[in-house]
């Protein structure tokens, strides 16, 4: 019962300020306070939703966004890591590497847009570089540190019992660094769904990166919300199956 | 030095380079026969584990000699067990795969007889499926020994294992330790500076002086075994070793 009550008060901790902000832009919409054209209310904001669904277009734009980002997230992520195991093993291939990809990390994925435009063209794998471009730098460095972190104490005891070498990296020095690798994945995940508007402003006619720039020109401020919404919600959700598995795959903390 | 010696530390000295260079041990030589209980006591700091590293072989850098059934030890082997102070265990395996990470190309089924042996020789069956964040002090360090002993170990080097445990868990552990010695006839070099325990335990002890760490005296210890901590001749013997110390 006490567990219960425990449950519920958590649940209201953890909505309240979402609700007590939308309660208070629709009073402000009511009473005249906000100019539809530039924040329309909740309330419409959910009407658009509700007839972009019914015509169809924002889920084939979600699905299409999605694939991309999924694509581009995943092919940085296996390179990432196995890169990023690389580098922290070595210290000589970091230190090849490093200056290379220090340069590399600050660019921001806008910029590289002329670029993918002249080498991929304006097809599919364009907007996927942009994506893999955006999240890899995140994950590769979380990768690196948490391998170089691993204990003094638990090389010397490898050593002292003459491991060999690949099955200490795949049964110490890889689960050890598993929980930075996460944040790696998690953080790289956010990114890779901050890149999306970037990647589909290269000559797009679908996904919700477009359907936000084309609603822009017209005015449709309300699409514009849903679009940006649509993105935060679709990151939110595949954040929390990654923290999901998480938890499955690192049971022993 | 003789050539029947089964280990044989000959003028071994090990100096740290770097902001400061200090020697931690200077002209250490002495020998052991196969199945001795040999502890090294001594002050932090006086080099006992550095002893240990460089015997066992994990610290490759020194100078003088080390042989062991006349081999020469430049790097660790699987002939030889360590336990260190802390149980070491990798927190992302049950017991059971903590005490058969050693393990190295054996078949399944003698692999998983050798684990179980060995978990019941340290008395952690109930817990074989365990993960060592459920694991008090005590048992995490039998784990430690049963993952050394796995490998059927001819010489067992232990550095303070039972120093971080509380005073009666650590007499349960060495009662243990004993008990299995007995089973297995490896020679074990243990270090401590419990110098109780060392009486407790050993064959011979070896006592160390500080700055740098040097042999200051071997004493030899033939009580028998069951020993009785409040006898006289046990008293006799930790005399002998704290006048060892705190003598001249």
């Amino acid at each position: 019962m006490k567990n219960k009550k425990r449950k519920a008060l958590s649940a209201v901790e953890y909505i309240w300020l979402l609700i007590v902000v939308i309660a208070v832009w629709q009073i402000a919409s009511n009473l005249g306070l906000l100019n539809p054209l530039t924040l329309p209310s909740p309330a419409m904001i959910l009407n658009t939703f509700i007839s972009l669904i019914k015509k169809g277009t924002l889920q084939k734009n979600l699905l299409i966004s999605s694939r991309r980002v999924l694509t581009g997230y995943a092919i940085a992520a296996a390179s990432a890591i196995v890169l990023g195991i690389l580098m922290g093993l070595s210290t000589h291939f970091k230190r090849m590497t490093d200056l290379i990809i220090q340069i590399l990390k600050p660019i921001p994925p806008i910029s590289w847009i002329p670029l993918v435009i002249l080498w991929f063209g304006i097809g599919e794998k364009g907007k996927v570089f942009l994506i893999f471009i955006g999240c890899f730098f995140t994950i590769l460095v979380n990768v690196v540190d948490g391998i170089r972190r691993i204990d003094v104490k638990l090389i010397e005891l490898s050593n002292s019992m003459v491991i060999p070498k690949l099955k200490y990296v795949f049964k110490v020095v890889i689960p050890y660094a598993a929980p930075n690798i996460f944040t790696g994945l998690r953080v790289g995940l956010g990114q890779s769904w901050m890149c999306v508007v970037a990647a589909e402003l290269v000559a797009s006619s679908t996904g919700l990166g477009y359907m936000i720039m084309y609603a822009r020109q017209f005015g449709q401020t309300d699409v514009v919300i849903v679009g940006m919404l649509m993105i935060g919600i679709i990151g939110k959700v595949m954040d929390s199956i990654l923290m999901l598995i998480e938890k499955r795959v690192i049971r022993w903390k | 030095m003789m050539a029947n010696d089964y280990i044989a530390v000959d003028n071994v000295s090990r100096t740290f380079t770097g902001d400061n260079t200090f020697t931690a041990i200077q002209d250490i030589s002495f020998t052991m026969e196969k199945g001795e209980f040999l502890c090294i006591v001594g002050q932090s700091g006086c080099g006992k584990s550095t002893l240990l590293r460089i015997m066992s072989g994990i610290d490759p850098v020194h100078e003088g000699t080390v042989t062991i059934n006349g081999n020469l030890v430049t790097k660790p082997d699987k002939t030889r067990g360590m336990v260190f102070q802390e149980a070491r265990l990798l927190d992302w395996m049950n017991v059971s795969n903590n005490v058969g990470f050693p393990l190295q190309g054996i078949p399944k089924e003698e692999k998983t007889k050798l684990i179980e042996e060995y978990i019941s020789l340290v008395g952690l069956t109930d817990f074989k499926k365990s993960y060592p964040r459920e694991l008090s002090g005590g048992m995490a360090q039998r784990v430690s020994i049963a993952r050394a002993l796995v490998n059927r170990p001819e010489v067992m080097f232990m550095d303070e294992p039972f120093g971080a445990l509380d005073y009666m868990t650590k007499i349960n552990m060495q009662n243990e330790l004993l008990k299995i010695r007995e089973k297995s006839q490896m020679t074990v070099i243990f270090v401590t500076h419990d110098i109780d325990e060392a009486v407790y335990l050993s064959n011979r002890i070896l006592v160390m002086s500080k700055n740098p760490g040097k042999v200051k005296e071997i004493i030899v210890n033939t009580l028998p075994f069951p020993r009785d901590r409040n006898s006289e001749e046990f008293m006799n013997i930790r005399k002998q070793v704290y006048d060892c110390f705190f003598i001249n």
